[in-house]
């Protein structure tokens, strides 16, 4: 067995390069929930959530064998698949964003081998980084990355014009990799 | 938007704004174009990503209904789904099949010493040839793969590491966009028809960018023709 969850996740993806199918069912296993739950907070709604669940494993057995090349966790690399593919869903066809039910199966408290493989300490750097950016400029960044709001949709939320969006958000960008990358 | 020539700082900003979505759909399929075709790019987007990645905590898990996972299997995989993957796990988990894989093993093992004693042929380059470096994710275990496209001539090395204990390392060819099972090239280090090769179903299809991985098999290789082991490294071959 592996030593843990993150070499298991990365051991199955790379089974998944080779068209093993025992090894993609038990990697939509181990990661559905945490992709599905990515799909829903950005979507907004299941019925979306759950066709965009069925595009990104798709593209994650198309993409396995690129997987080795890139530096990124396992979890993070699934991640940016999901984020991406639900990303431009959302801009090309603009979903409600407010109707998740309350009766969501929220998976239970205990930390999930997925939420295991989210190393601790890029949290724990994102989190400091962020608290150095005025608060509003910290909310922004996180509205669009967990939310999905556009430049467009954060000038509203924050009620600034558009241009003054993007111009912070860029600075606050160059400032956030300064923090991260010292 | 940026374009090529443009400073670092804006490539990252750029990059930055990729990754946190907040582009547009026009902006970003442009961006896509440009991570497509410019690596130096690429690699502001992955180091974005991965700046990012300590946010992947926020999003709550919920569990997706189960039929999802039936509808992903039989649209990717047609009717049969994952029954005969299924099986043959079940075979690679059970104590008869290592009983039995040991001592195929063994004979293997004396096989490979046998081959090991053998300098290879040297390589005739007469056309294109390909090259494909893989190394294994904890970099101990490096291979080297050529293939002579004008006299069919595949080659494999071993220049770092060694094979555990009775397993051997086997080459597979990986089908574009993984549209369909892999095929194998032989062993590293095998002879006769476990020798590397290119079969001729493959002749036309073995190119530039072809994807090739390695697995970890018993020694003799996967018993089943497909990879039943760990795939320990992939890689393109490129053109030299």
């Amino acid at each position: 067995m592996p030593a843990d969850a993150r070499d298991e996740i990365r051991d199955l993806i790379s089974r998944v390069a080779l068209s093993d199918r025992a090894a993609f069912a038990l990697l939509y296993d181990r990661t559905s929930a945490k992709l599905f739950g990515v799909t829903l907070r950005l979507l907004g709604n299941r019925h979306d959530a759950e066709d965009a669940v069925q595009e990104i494993y798709v593209k994650v057995w198309q993409r396995a064998a690129s997987y080795g090349t890139t530096g990124a966790s396992p979890m993070s690399w699934l991640i940016a698949i999901a984020r991406n593919h639900a990303i431009d869903r959302l801009r090309s066809r603009r979903a409600p964003h407010d109707d998740i039910a309350d009766n969501e199966t929220i998976a239970d408290g205990d930390p999930t081998p997925e939420a295991q493989a989210i190393a601790t300490d890029e949290r724990a750097r994102i989190d400091h980084c962020l608290g150095e950016l005025p608060e509003d400029r910290s909310k922004a960044v996180q509205a669009a990355y967990l939310d999905g709001d556009s430049y467009q949709e954060l000038a509203e939320r924050f009620s600034v014009p558009l241009n003054t969006m993007r111009t912070w958000l860029r600075r606050s960008l160059i400032r956030l990799r300064e923090c991260l990358e010292a | 938007m940026t374009e090529s020539g443009a400073s670092f700082e804006d490539d990252s900003v750029l990059a930055a704004e990729y990754v946190l979505g907040v582009l547009d759909a026009q902006e970003r399929i442009a961006t896509e174009a440009r991570i497509a075709r410019d690596p130096q790019f690429a690699r502001h987007v992955e180091s974005w990503e991965n700046h990012l990645a300590g946010l992947n905590g926020a999003f709550e898990s919920v569990d997706p209904p189960a039929y999802l996972k039936d509808a992903l299997e039989h649209r990717l995989f047609g009717g049969t789904a994952t029954a005969s993957q299924t099986g043959l796990a079940r075979i690679w988990n059970s104590a008869r099949f290592w009983r039995l894989g040991t001592f195929a093993a063994t004979a293997g093992l004396i096989l490979l010493a046998a081959i090991t004693l053998r300098e290879p042929p040297p390589l005739p380059v007469t056309g294109e040839t390909l090259l494909a470096s893989l190394v294994t994710e904890e970099g101990d275990t490096r291979f080297v793969v050529l293939y002579d496209s004008s006299a069919n001539v595949l080659r494999a090395s071993l220049v770092e590491g060694t094979a555990p204990a009775e397993r051997d390392y086997e080459l597979w060819f990986v089908p574009p966009g993984n549209s369909g099972a892999p095929v194998s090239l032989g062993i590293v280090g095998g002879e006769g028809d476990k020798a590397p090769h290119v079969p001729a179903t493959l002749l036309g299809d073995f190119t530039d960018g072809t994807t090739i991985a390695v697995s970890l098999e018993p020694a003799g290789g996967s018993p089943t023709g497909q990879a039943t082991g760990p795939v320990v490294a992939v890689a393109p071959a490129k053109k030299i």
